[in-house]
């Protein structure tokens, strides 16, 4: 925050990132409650970030949200944006540089896509061709074809498209800082995680800085760069990045938010290409020799071999007794068992088990981008991964135990 | 089928027109304490004031008194006669095999709205004679639609599951009308019946053009006579009537209405 | 003299007092409109205001309608002043209720967001609630309207102008063989009058209304 000449240079890690959104002692009444909504909300968030807030019903997620953008004004504490107090600046101006996706979508239906997306730019007086442009470049980006849905109007949609458009809208005058209230809330499992992967990819591409609600703890491991566990009021329970939440929950509270499964939710977090792999499993081509085969099958200690093509894609998975049957004339292409479950680096652990248990052979073949073998995912490798969070979940518990006090000075 | 949806939306907000006035210890005793109010005030300044001889033919007690009694009568007989004329009716279009018909009635509601009170009147003293019956005629063609239409859409609006509910429970199609759809259509049946009241009682003011006098007989003299007491007496009169009348019919359907709704 | 010869005779008189009648309607109707638009909008956003201002415009329908035109006549004198102001206070009503119950039915997410937006209190109203409200406005002012156009035919009592005076002449002359004709005349014209208007409500409609909320 002091040396601002190291920051201008894009920085990727999180240590020398720069605060774009600063929330201190953020505190609502409404009138005639007995209790805050928002009781003394203290928050950073970096540049470039998403940080999700995550709690239950209630708890004051959309009211804090709504203090940022001021639709709701504080009864106390302080907003900074890019170090700039917003408190006291014009509401209106403020929100026309802060996009807004709310939790019910709230699309205009009297109005066409192009001009609910084209709304904001429209207040800040852009002209007509170029916001046009935007519009067209913005339902490009967010998966839609401008030439068929420019002039459709919202009840002409879908669901999902509605979402879709209403993040397009809160990004049409290319805000730094989107908030995004359950923006995935309303829709059916199978979009949601389509939605999702398409906003973080978006997102590579924009780098907003993003506050994003959600109350399930799923989409918060996979969408944030940092979660904010809150209880009610707004209480922050633990404030941290994905892995360590899951690896060491600050308190009960924490824990029993994530739920059981914490190891496998852990899975989502690691990437196949983040952990060691087996690589020596015996391989041969498909056009080699079928002695040459058994050879390389009997020198490893695996019980199958896998053939790859040409181009070292995998083809098969063959057995010795499947060599047998090559051995009285089958052709080797066609022995044995086809090639199911196959990822490539980016998938996560969660995918990588996803396609194991559904093969037919208990592992999973690991490929480049060009579909080359690289390496194979099995049973074992997963669970080290799983007994590593499990250890130290445990070790965490001990020590908590052991000191009685939590070290983190946030948990009460 | 577009029409028909156009006709229920214009009937939601007539329907609105007049009933709607909000449910505050306001509404229980502001408008009895208005009318003695303006009625008070009325009497004091008409009392205040030296009164020729024209004026004193139609300000006295007597005139006055048959004036608002006629006026009664009038409002009465007709709203009495239309309750028992529509109310049925509206109920035989709302059964399933009146369903083909609904349509045109709607419709004919709908337009009659636009049809002249007065002119509709005159055509059927012309068609008859004059006297106190085709008046009473007139009124009722006049106060019909309100009621026939209001018992329609009640009834149609009734929640289908409750009925369906209803005949699961064993009750005949009679019963099932008589113990959950009149009652659960009773509001908007209520609404109607207000309107026409008041349809009613503000067209026998015309009452004096065919010879049946009401209190619109001192309201025309005041504007043929050019005296302005008679006139505003005769104003004051007739208003104070009508939302007497509105007032009563909403507190009785008030009084009356299912709990529950 | 038949109907059909009388009308033959008379269709530049009743053409005449139709458009006298139309005129009445049109300016009542824009004085409402003017005066009821602006009362409904107060009444939706002022909690406090709504019940005065419905009960209000309800007293004044409640009123028998020629107490209403006779009541401006000691103000205004005879002729058609007294009777727009009567016809106006008439039409006030479902116009000033229908915009409160429509502003009140926009979805209160889409008011958010378009706050969130960032758009003024004005804004908002001018480019949002009022659009999204305008169908239910709009059937109002059509209701307005039919009431009004039936209404106006009692202008003629109280020497206004319009349609009604010829049924008023058709009454004087009654007993005269012509009086039904007249009466005739002066009803199916107001008749057709309000089924014109009506018409046009329903083109207003079509291209007033966006093809988003229809
Ligand atoms: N306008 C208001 N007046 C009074 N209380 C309010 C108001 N808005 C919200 N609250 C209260 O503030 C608390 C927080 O509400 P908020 O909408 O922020 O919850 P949330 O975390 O977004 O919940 P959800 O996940 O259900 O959207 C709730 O207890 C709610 O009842
Ligand atoms: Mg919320």
């Amino acid at each position: 925050m002091t040396t601002t000449d190291t920051l201008t240079q894009a920085d990727p890690a999180r240590s020398g990132a720069k605060p774009m959104i600063e929330l201190v002692g953020l505190t609502k009444r409404f009138p005639g409650t007995a209790e805050a909504a928002v009781d003394g909300l203290t928050l950073t968030v970096d540049e470039g970030e998403i940080t999700v807030l995550v709690g239950p019903s209630g708890c004051g997620k959309t009211t804090s949200m709504e203090l940022i953008n001021r639709l709701i004004e504080p009864t106390s504490g302080r907003i900074l944006i890019d170090g700039k107090d917003m408190t006291h600046t014009n509401p209106d101006e403020l929100r026309r540089h802060i996009g807004y996706v709310i939790q019910e979508t709230g699309l205009l239906p009297h109005r066409t896509i192009a001009q609910n997306v084209g709304t904001v730019p429209k207040l800040l007086g852009w002209d007509k061709a170029r916001i046009a442009a935007r519009v067209d470049e913005l339902l490009e980006m967010v998966g839609m074809d401008p030439a068929t849905y420019r002039g459709r109007y919202p009840k002409e949609l879908s669901g999902g498209q509605r979402q879709r458009v209403g993040v397009a809208r809160a990004l049409a005058a290319d805000p730094p800082v989107m908030l995004m209230d359950e923006p995935f809330g309303a829709i059916d499992p199978i979009t949601r995680e389509r939605l999702q992967n398409e906003f973080l990819r978006l997102q590579q591409q924009v780098r907003k800085t993003i506050i994003f609600v959600t109350h399930d703890i799923d989409e918060a491991l996979k969408m944030g760069d940092r979660i904010a566990v809150l209880r009610n009021q707004s209480h922050i329970a633990q404030y941290d990045t994905p892995e360590n939440l899951l690896t060491s929950p600050a308190d009960d509270y924490v824990s029993d938010f994530i739920g059981t499964g914490a190891s496998l939710k852990r899975l989502n977090l690691s990437r196949v290409r983040d952990i060691e792999m087996a690589t020596d499993a015996p391989t041969a081509s498909v056009s080699a020799p079928v002695a040459e085969v058994r050879a390389a099958l009997l020198a490893s200690s695996w019980t199958s071999l896998l053939l790859l093509d040409a181009a070292g894609r995998p083809a098969r998975w063959v057995t010795s007794r499947d060599l047998a049957r090559a051995d009285q004339g089958a052709v080797l292409a066609e022995v044995g068992l086809p090639v199911e479950a196959i990822v490539e680096p980016h998938a996560t652990l969660a995918d990588a088990l996803d396609e194991l248990i559904a093969s037919n052979v208990g592992c999973t073949v690991v490929v480049d981008g060009s579909g080359a073998y690289q390496g194979i995912v099995d049973l074992e490798t997963i669970m080290t991964v799983v007994r590593t969070v499990r250890d130290e979940y445990e070790r965490f518990h001990l020590a908590q135990k052991l000191a009685q006090q939590p070290a983190d000075g946030q948990a009460r | 089928m577009a029409d028909t949806a156009l006709a229920t939306r214009a009937t939601g907000a007539s329907d609105r027109a007049v009933p709607r006035r909000g449910g505050s210890r306001l509404s229980w005793f502001g408008m009895p304490v208005l009318l003695a109010v303006i009625l008070g005030a009325t009497y004091l300044w008409v009392g205040s004031l030296e009164l020729d001889t024209i004026e004193r033919r139609t300000l006295n007690a007597e005139q006055l008194t048959r004036s608002t009694l006629e006026h009664l009568h009038m409002t009465a007989v007709s709203t009495a006669i239309v309750i028992v004329l529509a109310i049925p009716l509206g109920v035989l279009l709302s059964r399933p095999f009146a369903r083909p018909v609904v349509p045109a009635v709607l419709g004919v509601a709908n337009i009659g709205q636009g049809v002249p009170s007065f002119g509709l009147i005159t055509i059927v003293i012309l068609w008859t004679s004059l006297g106190f019956w085709p008046m009473i005629i007139g009124l009722v063609a006049c106060s019909m639609l309100p009621i026939l239409r209001n018992t329609m859409v009640g009834l149609e609006q009734v929640d289908r599951t409750a009925v369906k509910a209803s005949r699961g429970m064993g009750m005949s199609p009679l019963q099932v009308l008589l113990r959950v759809e009149l009652p659960l259509a009773f509001p908007v049946m209520i609404a109607g019946i207000r309107t026409a009241l008041i349809i009613n009682v503000g067209t026998a003011t015309l009452g004096t053009f065919f010879g049946q006098g009401g209190l619109g007989f001192i309201v025309y003299n005041g504007i043929t006579l050019n005296r302005t007491p008679v006139l505003i007496t005769g104003v004051v009169l007739v208003s104070a009537l009508a939302l007497l009348v509105d007032y009563l019919a909403g507190a009785l359907g008030r009084l009356l209405a299912p709990r529950g709704l | 003299m038949t109907f059909t010869e009388y009308l033959t005779r008379n269709y530049d008189n009743l053409l005449e007092l139709g458009l006298e009648h139309l005129n009445l309607v049109l300016i009542s109707m824009g004085i409402a409109l003017v005066v009821g638009l602006p009362l409904g909008i107060v009444a939706h956003r002022n909690k406090l205001l709504r019940n005065p201002i419905l009960s209000t415009a309800g007293f004044f329908l409640t009123l028998p309608s020629l107490a209403l035109f006779a009541i401006f006549i000691p103000v205004f004198g005879i002729g058609a002043p007294p009777a727009v102001a009567a016809l106006s206070l008439y039409a006030l009503l479902p116009i000033v209720s229908n915009t409160a119950t429509g502003l009140a039915s926009v979805s209160p997410a889409v008011v958010k967001a378009s706050q969130g937006m960032g758009m003024t209190g004005y804004q908002r109203l001018l480019r949002v609630e009022l659009p999204l409200a305008w169908p239910v406005i709009l059937t109002g002012i059509r209701v307005s309207t039919q009431v009004v156009v039936g209404i106006a035919a009692i202008a003629a009592l109280v020497g206004g102008p319009g349609l009604g005076t010829e049924i008023f002449r058709g009454l004087r002359s009654q007993g005269n063989a012509s009086a039904p004709n007249l009466v005739y005349g002066g009803t199916l014209g107001v008749i057709v009058l309000a089924l014109l208007l009506d018409a046009a409500f329903v083109l207003i409609r079509r291209l007033t209304i966006s093809r988003g909320i229809r």
